[in-house]
């Protein structure tokens, strides 16, 4: 039997809504009442509409009120996506004679599954367009729910552009017409939400997995340099060296727990472990958790979050404000949606250089707050 | 468009009852993502508001297969989970996937014995909207309840768990209340145990939160024989009022309670005496209820102006004199700006 206590994760149809509202130029309706509007609407950021349906309207058929709002605003965006709800869904209307056929309809409904099946869903239905003579690169996996994203594409423009390679389209953010000369080629940033739209170069998660990436876009694009981010990612790999050597001398490596999307957790789990020979108690994953030389565990509901912590405590925390809540007396780095109870207004990447000098900056300024001798320290 | 089409979710409001509930536990008869919605939400209240107990919300999961089949095993399987943690009750409340393949939750929340597990018909949107839910989950709370001789003491009924405010409104409720004598028996619901629940039938009075739970106000009158007031108090001349109404109600002379507040309320007056001809815009309608901002009007001379600035008319409307007072100073940060 599943864990369902007190859920960590958005439904399929969150995920589906998350994937629209991140491009411009798509008008985004959520088909259903607005119970169902209200959280994506107050976690994405964006503009999104909604039908808003009342008991009413399932008895009478929700086709009209679905009508009425998509002539409304259709005139304000290039292209409309309904996302269908639960309810609508279970009653199975047919909509395709009540609204235009260059409508998106994403049947996307929260029971249908996950919060990544109903990104899946939508990105599926994306209106993209690859262009053969492409020599850009199009970038994969950034999510409004995800808050590395913004970093991630600054980041990725900037070791892209040092490369000599341009970004085609953005999977899912940027523009609309951006999707109508997609490339050929993907580079991925969140691994756990690809969009499958172009043939994978690699991720730009990781200084190896960038060179990689570089490497690969070399081989098959004329005029492509890796040699910047090569020279660059000796200076980040020695930086981090000497941060985390200098606290050492003084300190034992954290037990360190982490919990985000499968591919962030192990990536930051990896990366603890060779730079700063952390112990990982746990890497706990929203989604379904991948293979890992570290203990791994699914960890999408509260309980299990908190067997886990208190399984084998850790000295550092990243997560959600949930894990910080369950473990107050551990250093925490904000590693996932949600970031409650904290101000967080600038950019932050956890891919390539910054990304990881971020990430290793964040663990080592968490750990020295809360190290042996201070006022907290573990 | 309806305002029930834009409240929100009948779970959301019956949730926000039922998760203030220390000893129970809530299931929602739904899809994990109804759960999650909902705990995030009281998860990102509770962080505003300084609460370190997160609430306890289990799902019964439902997925594409009990759509099709029914979920009243998933439901069974979830009371089950839920009674090994061995909860004073279990509130079952059913979200709009329930009721559209509709399963018989009564039977199924029926066949438990040891526990009382209590049906919370919400619905999701198919039960109406966030206040129907509210009102909804305090009816069926209010059958937890006893009856018993009156002790002197009220009830608050329907605070607003989910407001910013909610704690500093009963601090001033609880501040008018002292003054005549008069203690808070039971925060009917917010932060309280079954056993505090059961205490619902003894109090004197019953404080509603705003006059739209009048309904439940009928309904523990019938029940428990207990009069009640139909809202807290707003407004200068409002709280002077609702001092007169439960001194008559609880049979208490009021009269120096009224004069003491008066002369609280010429103080907190003077202190913004810098407010008098301040050029506003009130901007109507909006959740003040007209007679306070006549009052207002009238004590500060505000300068009524059709483009000035609009200072900002809190909803719900601020509770006492104690919620004018803030009020008044975001005002006056506004006179300054």
């Amino acid at each position: 039997m599943r864990d369902c206590e007190n859920a960590l994760w958005p439904c399929a149809m969150t995920g589906a809504v998350s994937c629209l509202a991140g491009i411009d130029g798509i008008g985004t309706v959520i088909h259903g009442p607005s119970g169902c509007y209200y959280y994506p609407a107050t976690i994405l950021h964006r503009e999104i509409h909604c039908t808003s349906l009342i008991e009413e309207d399932i008895i009478c058929g929700t086709g009209e009120q679905l009508r009425d709002l998509v002539t409304t605003i259709r005139p304000r965006y290039p292209l409309l996506a309904v996302v269908n709800t639960c309810t609508p869904a279970i009653i199975g209307e047919d909509f395709s004679a009540l609204i235009p056929s260059d409508v998106l309809m994403v049947d996307s409904p929260g029971f249908l599954g996950t919060f990544e099946d109903g990104y899946r869903a939508a990105v599926d239905m994306l209106p993209v367009k690859i262009d053969p003579r492409s020599t850009g690169v199009n970038l994969d996996g950034v999510n409004l729910l995800d808050p590395f994203s913004p970093g991630n594409v600054i980041e990725a423009h900037r070791i892209l552009s040092d490369a000599g390679v341009a970004v085609s389209a953005t999977f899912c953010s940027g523009n609309l017409e951006d999707l109508y000369r997609a490339s050929s080629v993907r580079a991925g940033t969140n691994p756990d939400l690809c969009s499958g739209w172009g043939e994978a170069a690699g991720s730009l998660l990781g200084l190896r997995a960038t060179q990689d990436t570089l490497a690969a876009l070399d081989r098959r694009f004329p005029g492509v340099d890796p040699g910047v981010f090569e020279r660059e990612m000796e200076t980040v790999r020695e930086a981090i060296t000497v941060a985390c050597g200098k606290y050492l001398n003084r300190y034992e490596p954290p037990s360190v727990a982490i919990f985000s999307w499968s591919g962030y957790a192990e990536f930051a789990a990896r990366m603890l472990h060779e730079y700063l020979d952390a112990a990982i108690t746990v890497v706990g994953s929203r989604n379904r958790a991948g293979t890992s030389k570290f203990r791994t565990a699914e960890a999408s509901s509260l309980p299990v979050v908190e067997d886990l912590l208190a399984r084998d405590p850790p000295d550092l925390v990243l997560g959600s404000s949930f894990e910080q809540r369950l473990c107050p007396a551990a250093a925490f780095v904000p590693f996932t949606y949600p970031l409650r109870g904290m101000v967080r207004l600038r950019a932050r990447p956890l891919i390539g250089s910054q990304g990881l000098l971020g990430l290793m900056e964040d663990v080592l300024n968490a750990c020295r707050d809360h190290a042996p001798g201070r006022p907290g320290g573990y | 468009m309806s305002s029930l089409r834009n409240e929100g979710c009948t779970l959301t409001g019956a949730l926000s009852v039922t998760t203030a509930v220390r000893d129970a536990v809530s299931i929602i008869h739904g899809p994990d993502g109804c759960a999650h919605h909902n705990f995030s939400l009281l998860h990102a209240l509770q962080y505003e508001n300084d609460q370190l107990v997160l609430p306890s919300i289990i799902s019964s999961s439902l997925r594409e297969t009990d759509i099709v089949f029914g979920g009243e095993e998933a439901l069974a399987r979830v009371i089950g989970r839920a009674q090994e943690r061995h909860p004073g009750a279990i509130f079952v409340l059913t979200s709009c996937v329930a009721a559209a393949i509709g399963d018989d939750v009564s039977a199924v929340c029926g066949e438990v014995r040891d526990i009382p597990v209590m049906v919370i018909p919400t619905g999701g949107f198919l039960g109406g909207g966030f206040h129907d839910g509210v009102i909804s989950a305090l009816v069926s709370l209010s059958y937890l309840g006893s009856t018993g001789s009156p002790s002197g003491m009220v009830n608050l009924v329907g605070e607003k768990n989910l407001e910013y405010e909610a704690d500093a409104n009963f601090h001033e409720v609880s501040r008018l209340l002292a003054l005549l004598g008069v203690h808070v028996q039971l925060r009917f619901v917010r932060n309280c145990s079954l056993a505090d629940i059961r205490k619902l039938g003894s109090a004197s009075l019953n404080i509603m939160r705003d006059a739209s739970l009048s309904g439940v106000g009928a309904v523990l009158s019938d029940r428990f024989g207990t009069p009640s007031l139909p809202a807290f108090p707003v407004g200068f001349e409002g709280t002077l009022a609702f001092l007169e109404a439960a001194g008559r109600k609880l049979g208490i002379d009021s009269a120096g309670a009224i004069a003491s507040e008066e002369a609280y309320q010429q103080q907190v007056i003077r202190r913004f005496a810098d407010l008098q001809g301040m050029a506003v815009r009130i901007r109507e309608p909006g959740p003040a209820p007209g007679p306070v901002l006549a009052e207002l009007e009238k004590l500060f001379c505000f300068d009524l102006q059709d483009n000035g600035p609009a200072p900002q008319i809190p909803d719900p409307f601020p509770v006492g004199t104690a919620g004018l007072s803030r009020m008044l100073h975001r005002w006056r940060r506004l006179c300054r700006a």
